[in-house]
């Protein structure tokens, strides 16, 4: 009986896990900071314009992060083994050298009289690419870019390199091959990455501080100010807000990726 | 042309996402006390300056050590989850998948305030709300990485240990755990190295000296642009390099041994 | 003071080593003979003062110090206070970073759970923390008559003065350096993109002072008329900036050619001395306090690190490295002359700054924060 019972308890031990560490302290907030006074938003506080703001950027980021990943994911699936270890490396090195040294970084680069800064100040007619809308898109992308890539190459995998060979022996050519047969079988791992890196966007404080130069403030940076000034019931309202808007996508996500489970997780 | 086109924007892509790594690496060796601005000559001074600091060396080791249980922890309840789910309803799978993949979804901020809040009002240790909020985001990612694993482990295998009389325990570290390894290995290290950079929690919730390495980069940014940042960057680099040949070392050993 | 105990003539001997051991004699070296000697013998009564208070009554054996992180000045904290006061009471200090977020402090101190000894606010917080009871009543008090006026209070005691000031680079403005913040709105005159702290703070009186209202005037803040004024110059700001080491990096690299900057970071670092210039006309000037947080384990030991590090010989030692100007006036002497003519309290530097009105800030804060950040949304 002990050698049923246990997997059983096993397998309820995670869920268990989440709900005491996770669910356990956003339930406890929730609740203390309803119950306890009205949630109101700072009186002035542009909280749409910042939702929209957050919501934009995060939506741009994440876009160009999954059209990014898209031809990195196919030529590590077209590629022999060598090569898709060196695809693995070029992905992975970025996200070990961490998220605070990567901004700086690319504050370093756009600064400087390089290559790139040179382009961005081209790009934009003569002003510099630092301190823009642009940049925080920019670095934001590159920051998602090695999340994309992981989610999408999952996907594509379900590409089968014989369906490619087929259309090629039947004189199909390369865009054609890629419109037809490739992307209605990768468009669903596409989503999924544009819905985690979207989601995952919307709370980033760090990127739009450094790189936007103060003026492309997100809602994390709204809700870090209020937390600096030790006015917590502002900052919950705030994040309860944020909160209440992202329940309904977040709920689509779940439900959408637990549907499409295999195609995170390559099973 | 269009094969051109392609390998040309590949190109393109695949260098402006790792020329930050680069620039990185620069930076640790010719940096000044503003970035930006290089000097001429390269030099270690900037290791020098973190390495031989006890309090960037607190930090490391805190850091390190925390990373280091959390990602155990955390693959170790993740291997024995995904050995248990096979002897479940797919309820129960979709139930932990769903509750899993919610942190990742939910804005970290969010979580990080509520956690504080709980931590204040029921006078929680700091040390705990550091690991719990660490934990909390490390097992997505490595749920993700071993749950991609679990095709090298066939359920009969497993089931055929069990109808022979094979307890549980005796079929996790016979049968399971060693086909695992590779899975498990990676997963830890994705878990690792994620917990080491992380840095929401670690400002909503840290307040004592013990400052997470992440958090003091942080604390540091509105009063120095030194180049400690590229220096903890190229060193984690650096060990993780090392890591990675020691694991093909140890698996190349293994492949020799078994064709021999 | 100098009794016939064994404790005190320990501390007496203790801090005498501690005297010629300690590296603070190597900057009393570099002044005149006749100085130095002064210097050395002051500090060794201030030892020996601190020593045998503290040495054979303090139960302590770890405080932990909060300050501002990073760069020259946690190091001249570090060398000023931390190490003197480690020696002379072999208390172990314990060095935190904090950047002045109010609301850890006072989270901190109504949860009861409070890990802090001695934290360094801003003056604005000071004044808040003082109205809301976050702070504990000092044990030893400096002599309020060798401090500036209004510095010390039996919550806190004064450290330094710091200004933000109106910096531009060298090599754009070779002919004709802008001085005043009139200057700064100045586009035609001085043309080229400009950055401006990401904060009301300071930044609503700039804009005051380039509309043309006088120095003393500032307060209460026409809040209406100062974002007005900004308005005006709100496209050419091309960056918020909110790290103290950012205007510097911002003007060394061209990114921008005019910024307010804090003078510390400027007196510190040897590119910026090299690179950029500033004017004191219109200087914001802000006070940094010394407090204990209610419900610290050691507001004894907390209370002496304060007296410590508010003397003359000690303060001089830290402002000397950090560009700051030190509230206790004695303090000043034992700096050398080209480094002081750099502080904030300077008297040619002092008569064109104003003080920061904490006190309206403390009020209005969160509410001119709100609208600061819609404003820039705008």
């Amino acid at each position: 009986m002990f050698a049923r019972v246990l997997p059983r308890v096993g397998s309820l031990a995670l869920p268990v896990l989440i709900a005491i560490l996770y669910l356990l302290p956003l339930s406890y907030w929730t609740l203390s900071s309803t119950l306890s006074e009205p949630v109101s938003l700072p009186s002035g506080l542009p909280f749409a314009s910042l939702m929209l703001r957050t919501s934009l950027v995060s939506a741009i980021s994440a876009s160009l992060a999954v059209l990014s990943a898209f031809p990195l994911a196919l030529h590590w699936r077209l590629s022999g083994y060598r090569m898709r270890r060196a695809f693995v490396f070029l992905m992975v090195t970025p996200l070990i050298m961490g998220l605070l040294a990567r901004n700086y970084s690319w504050i370093g680069m756009l600064s400087s009289q390089t290559w790139l800064s040179s382009m961005g100040w081209i790009s934009l007619g003569g002003a510099s690419i630092l301190y823009t809308l642009a940049s925080v898109c920019l670095v934001m992308t590159c920051v998602f870019v090695p999340v994309a890539f992981f989610m999408m190459i999952q996907g594509i995998c379900s590409v089968s390199l014989e369906h490619i060979d087929a259309a090629r022996a039947l004189g199909v050519p390369d865009w054609k091959i890629i419109f037809v047969v490739i992307l209605p079988l990768t468009r669903r791992a596409a989503l999924l990455a544009f819905a985690f890196i979207f989601a995952m966007a919307s709370g980033f404080f760090i990127t739009p501080r450094m790189i936007g130069g103060g003026k492309y403030d997100f809602i994390s940076n709204a809700i870090l100010l209020y937390v600096n000034l030790g006015s917590f019931g502002d900052a919950s309202s705030v994040a309860l807000t944020f909160f209440a808007i992202m329940l309904l996508p977040i709920a689509v996500i779940v439900c959408y990726a637990v549907r499409l489970r295999h195609l995170v997780m390559g099973t | 042309m269009l094969r051109v086109v392609l390998w040309t924007v590949l190109a393109v892509i695949a260098l402006v996402a790792v020329m930050p790594s680069l620039y990185l690496l620069l930076w640790a060796f010719f940096g000044s006390e503003t970035v930006g601005i290089l000097e001429r000559v390269p030099s270690l001074k900037w290791f020098a300056e973190v390495f031989a600091n006890p309090e960037w060396q607190t930090s490391i080791a805190y850091s390190t050590v925390l990373a280091f249980v959390v990602s155990l922890v955390s693959v170790l309840a993740l291997g024995i989850h995904f050995y248990c789910m096979r002897y479940s309803s797919a309820l129960l799978e979709i139930t932990a998948y769903a509750a899993t993949i919610v942190p990742v979804i939910l804005p970290q901020v969010i979580y990080a305030l509520a956690l504080r809040v709980l931590g204040g009002k029921v006078g929680l240790p700091e040390l705990l709300l550091v690991f719990a909020g660490h934990l909390v985001f490390v097992l997505p990612l490595q749920f993700f990485v071993l749950d991609a694993g679990q095709e090298t482990v066939p359920t009969e295998l497993l089931y055929a240990g069990s109808t022979l009389g094979a307890s549980h325990l005796t079929n996790i570290t016979s049968n399971y755990f060693p086909l695992m390894t590779r899975p498990v290995i990676i997963a830890f290290l994705v878990g690792f190295f994620f917990s080491f950079d992380e840095l929401v929690i670690a400002t909503f919730v840290i307040d004592s000296p013990m400052v997470t390495v992440t958090r003091r980069l942080w604390d540091q940014v509105p009063r120095s642009m030194v180049p400690s940042p590229a220096v903890i960057g190229c060193s984690l680099l650096g060990a993780s390099a090392f890591l990675m040949l020691l694991v093909l070392a140890a698996s190349q050993r293994n492949r020799k041994k078994c064709l021999y | 003071m100098f009794s016939n105990s064994k404790a005190d003539r320990v501390a007496v001997t203790y801090s005498g080593q501690a005297c010629a051991d300690h590296q603070l004699a190597g900057t009393a070296r570099a002044a005149s003979g006749r100085m130095a000697m002064v210097c050395r013998v002051l500090f060794c009564l201030l030892a020996a003062l601190v020593g045998s208070c503290a040495r054979p009554k303090l139960q302590t054996t770890e405080l932990t110090v909060v300050s501002y992180g990073g760069g020259a000045y946690q190091e001249s904290h570090r060398k000023a206070f931390v190490q003197p006061f480690q020696q002379i009471t072999g208390v172990r200090v314990n060095s935190v970073v904090w950047n002045a977020d109010y609301g850890k402090l006072k989270a901190m101190v109504e949860s009861g759970r409070v890990p802090w000894d001695v934290v360094e606010v801003t003056e604005a917080q000071f004044a808040r923390g003082t109205k809301e009871n976050l702070f504990e009543k000092l044990i030893l008090l400096p002599d309020r008559d060798d401090f500036l006026s209004g510095t010390v209070s039996e919550f806190g005691v004064g450290n330094v003065y710091w200004g933000t000031v109106l910096a531009y680079t060298r090599d754009v403005f070779r002919n004709k350096q802008p001085q005043t913040w009139a200057d700064f709105w100045d586009v035609d005159e001085f043309p080229g993109p400009r950055a401006l702290y990401d904060d009301p703070r300071a930044t609503l009186e700039f804009a005051l002072l380039a509309d043309g209202v006088p120095l003393d005037k500032l307060y209460p803040i026409d809040i209406d008329r100062a974002f007005l004024k900004l308005d005006e110059i709100k496209p050419h700001v091309r960056v918020w900036w909110t790290d103290g080491s950012q205007p510097v990096q911002l003007l060394l690299t061209g990114s921008v050619v005019m910024s307010s900057a804090w003078n510390g970071r400027l007196y510190a670092s040897d590119q910026a001395r090299a690179g950029i210039g500033y004017s004191w006309q219109g200087a914001a000037l802000e006070l940094d306090y010394w407090v204990v947080p209610r419900g610290s384990a050691n507001t004894d030991a907390a209370s002496r690190f304060i007296f410590f590090a508010s003397q003359p010989y000690t303060l001089a030692a830290q402002t000397e490295l950090v560009g700051y100007g030190p509230v206790n006036k004695a303090a000043l002497q034992y700096v050398r002359e080209n480094a002081r003519t750099q502080f904030p309290t300077y008297p040619s530097n002092w008569k064109v700054s104003f003080p920061v009105n904490a006190e309206w800030w403390s009020e209005h804060e969160e509410r001119v924060k709100t609208k600061w950040l819609a404003w820039k949304m705008s």
